[in-house]
């Protein structure tokens, strides 16, 4: 028996989705067509750390969403909307705050009548910022003794600085801080009408876009609250490149290797997500076949770039038995030179790219993927053709291309490396 | 409605298929019908093991992973006490590529001393990162233990101890391999952008030749509780935790639904009663949840709590019965039982967005004994009453039948 032939996906198209402008101008970006009847909605803010104004509060402002209103309790607005069964969430990033709605149709109406509510009406009573301020530090204590989390923060502290909004570490104290006013001012100042845009997904007619501008079409800038203006924050990296914690009655080390990196703005962005992907970015990658599957030092090992706003980061991840710990990073390293030093062979070049444009039509299937695309390149300021363009790039990057960015970006010299263990 | 249609092969394999000609992927999907609960006592994390070991390569194909990623596909796996399951998406196109890797490792596997020191290795590095450095991790060892006295559910998946795993040898391994891997003891789903003409046609060509084998159906016993059971352990955490498991009915039973709805309206939401008043009235908690394992046999109810700092345990402990109490003594009113339903609704609705989970779920209920239950879901938990609830409250929640684990903080005080 041998293997039938492999088809090379040939043609990867991104749909454009439908574009509408509300009553009040909000733009509305939505993807149509899942089979059953549900819809989810998206309104995201031009806000997170980037604008906040003072540690956590975009993130804290995310968690009181519901915290009550003057005739409302936390409790029965949350009865409210879970009597309906639709979901409201709101989570704050670093460059957005997000609003999500996730519900049935036949429950839109009422849905969208709480999500205004939310939207518009929230008080932040004391009582409840006290016990999440409480709760946060609880949870925050168990947070500590997980190395992963240790590992994360310190890699944050070390690329950015930890009074940059990519970097600052949550603490006690900075959970302390946290204040009624400053909530109000962010709620105000962040989360207005002209400051948002709106994604949808899931199957929607005119009968559910009606209801939408009805709602949110309605909604109008509080007077006197001026847009929000872009802000050059600089970062603040750290001058030592290894740190190393330790952690008493560890059985493993967590460890993180990377550096501030670009996003999808630079042009080696495409090749190097093929580079990436050869390095550490799937199953079948020289990192995961080292140091899992041909020596079996951990349990997964992963590289990635995560791209944001203003800039990115690469990192390498893995966590290992303490005994083996300089096994694995000489072999980390290691893999980072012999991309340096060595071509890859045509054959290994295939086989990535292959799998990753099954990733990118992957990211085009059904709308609720279409949707997550979209609002990421809109976040990130790029144009949704450029999906295409990525994938024609990574269809023609060549041995020398991948060696040169591996010369490029893979110098030890420039990575923090992090333990803790 | 999720349509799709069954067919059973000579050998025994049973095959699924789902049409859905909006994507242009295929899920292949292999369910076999062996889990953790099928292991030796003694010999604990061989299904796991074993999950691991099949990626290891086939008589006809040495490497599992490099063909289907070059057709542009993903695969996964995960284990459970009940079965273990096998996933691959390509795009259709590519449907054959999976097809014979997966027939192939279905009978051929190769299981070598070299792979089997690598997983042996790579899966106690497992065992470490999730079940031994986290604080609570080896909470499942403890109170599987504790709540099951006879069952294999007694031991998680990833099993007992390292020690297991450690000591796996090549003709363990291989006698397990012989024992449950066969067309006969498995489930193929393929669903996704492929008709059933051809569906059928390719199951024919790359499963139809394999030989089935008999599989010994071992039935598993676990006597009734009679009296409660109380431990306490002593660990670095930060905060005191309190677990309360009962055992419950089977994943078939009706009460299955009742149990879920139940343990929606003790933790589901902001509006749930665990969180309104023991974490925002009470402020004896930090976080609680409570929920059921949907194990196919006895089930366990489990309701966990980390404890605010300075909170009593036992008066936390005292809470949480006073919550089960209600349930046993007053009937839940309609519209919190509605908006649990609509909840569970919402869920469904999105979950069968992903041709993934519609694959895998279909799988999961034809082990279950009929594919069609996922169509009688909504049914079934549109049929839970206040009645019921109540009758299932004052059925399982008893002192008796409690199972009680406090997990405490060293030097600290009960």
């Amino acid at each position: 028996m041998t293997i039938p032939k492999i088809h090379e996906i040939d043609k990867i198209s991104f749909p454009n989705p439908e574009k509408i402008s509300l009553k009040n101008e909000v733009l509305l970006f939505g993807f149509n067509g899942t089979k059953n009847d549900i819809l989810r909605i998206d309104i995201v803010f031009n806000s997170g750390h980037w604008t906040e104004p003072a540690k956590l509060i975009a993130e804290t402002t995310a968690k009181l969403f519901k915290s009550g209103t003057t005739t409302l309790s936390s409790f029965e607005l949350s009865e409210q909307i879970d009597s309906y069964g639709s979901t409201i969430k709101a989570s704050a990033g670093y460059n957005t705050f997000t609003v999500s709605l996730y519900c049935m149709n036949r429950f839109l109406e009422p849905s969208l009548r709480l999500l205004t509510t939310c939207l518009k009406e929230i008080i932040f009573p004391e009582n409840e910022i006290e016990l999440l301020q409480n709760n946060t530090i609880s949870k925050l204590k168990i947070s500590l003794e997980k190395n992963d989390y240790l590992a994360d923060v310190a890699f944050k502290k070390a690329v950015y600085g930890e009074m940059h909004p990519y970097g600052y570490e949550t603490t006690e104290e900075v959970i302390k801080n946290i204040s009624q006013s400053l909530l109000q001012q962010f709620y105000k100042s962040d989360l207005q009408p002209q400051n948002c845009t709106l994604f949808i997904a899931g199957k929607y007619a005119d009968s559910e876009l009606y209801l939408i501008d009805k709602y949110l079409g309605n909604w109008s800038q509080e007077p006197g609250v001026k847009n929000i203006e872009n802000k050059t924050i600089e970062t603040m990296c750290s001058q030592l490149k290894n740190i190393h914690i330790k952690k008493e009655k560890s059985v493993q080390a967590s460890i993180i290797i990377g550096k501030e990196f670009f996003n999808k703005h630079h042009e080696d962005y495409p090749a190097f997500v093929l580079l990436n992907t050869i390095f550490g970015g799937y199953f079948g990658s020289r990192l995961m076949s080292n140091i899992r599957e041909e020596k079996g030092l951990t349990y997964g090992i992963y590289s990635s770039i995560s791209t944001l706003k203003h800039n990115g980061v690469f990192s390498i991840q893995t966590d290992t038995n303490l005994e083996n710990l300089d096994v694995c990073l000489r072999e980390i390293y290691l893999e980072t030179e012999r991309l340096q030093y060595e071509l890859i062979t045509p054959k290994e070049i295939k086989l990535a790219r292959n799998y990753l444009l099954g990733k990118f039509l992957g990211r085009t299937d059904g709308p609720f993927n279409q949707i997550e695309v979209f609002k990421s390149y809109f976040i990130e300021n790029v144009a949704i053709n450029k999906f295409e363009e990525f994938v024609e790039i990574i269809k023609h990057t060549d041995a020398l291309s991948l060696q040169r960015l591996a010369q490029k970006y893979f110098i030890k010299d420039s990575m923090y490396e992090i333990i803790v263990g | 409605m999720i349509e799709y249609s069954k067919e059973v092969l000579e050998n025994g394999l049973t095959l699924i298929h789902h049409y859905d000609k909006t994507t242009p992927f295929v899920v292949v999907n292999t369910l076999y019908k062996v889990g953790a609960k099928h292991e030796d006592e003694n010999r604990t994390g061989f299904a796991h093991l074993f999950e691991h070991l099949m990626f290891s390569g086939s008589k006809h194909f040495t490497n599992f992973d490099k063909p289907l990623q070059e057709a542009g596909g993903e695969n996964n796996a995960f284990t459970c006490n009940d079965y273990t399951n096998y996933y691959d998406t390509v795009p259709s196109v590519n449907i054959e590529i999976p097809m014979c890797l997966e027939a192939d490792r279905m009978v051929n596997l190769n299981i070598n001393k070299k792979s089997l020191a690598i997983q042996r290795k790579v899966v106690c590095e497992e065992f470490k990162e999730n079940y031994i450095n986290q604080p609570y991790s080896n909470v499942w060892h403890i109170l599987r233990e504790m709540v099951y006295e006879k069952h294999p559910y007694k031991w998680p998946t990833i099993g007992k101890e390292l020690k297991h795993v450690e000591d796996a040898s090549l003709e363990e391994v291989q006698a397990f391999y012989d024992k449950y891997y066969h067309p006969n003891n498995a489930i193929l789903v393929l669903a996704g952008n492929i008709e059933k003409e051809k569906a059928s046609e390719l199951a024919g060509t790359y499963f139809g030749e394999l030989k089935g084998s008999p599989v010994e159906q071992k039935i598993f016993e676990e006597p009734e509780q009679i009296s409660s059971k109380q431990k306490t352990v002593f660990e670095d955490v930060p905060l005191n935790a309190i677990y309360i498991a009962f055992k419950m009915c089977d994943r078939l039973h009706p009460d299955y639904y009742v149990a879920d709805v139940t343990s929606d309206i003790l933790s589901d939401g902001n509006s749930s009663r665990l969180h309104q008043r023991l974490v925002k009235e009470e402020k004896a908690f930090v976080e609680i949840d409570a929920y059921i394992t949907s194990s196919d046999e006895i089930g366990m109810f489990v309701i966990e709590g980390k404890i605010a700092d300075h909170f009593d345990v036992q008066k936390a402990s005292i809470l949480i019965w006073q919550e089960l109490e209600k349930l046993k003594n007053e009937k839940v009113i309609e519209t919190e039982l509605q908006k649990c339903k609509n909840k569970m609704l919402t869920y469904m609705n999105f979950s069968e967005a992903s041709l993934l989970n519609r694959a895998v779920s279909l799988a999961y209920y034809e082990l279950l004994g009929d594919a069609n239950l996922i169509n009688k879901e909504e049914e079934n938990y549109d049929a839970v009453n206040s009645e019921r609830i109540q009758r299932f409250a004052q059925k399982t929640f008893t002192e008796e039948k409690s199972n009680t684990l406090f997990y405490l903080k060293k030097n600290g005080a009960m």
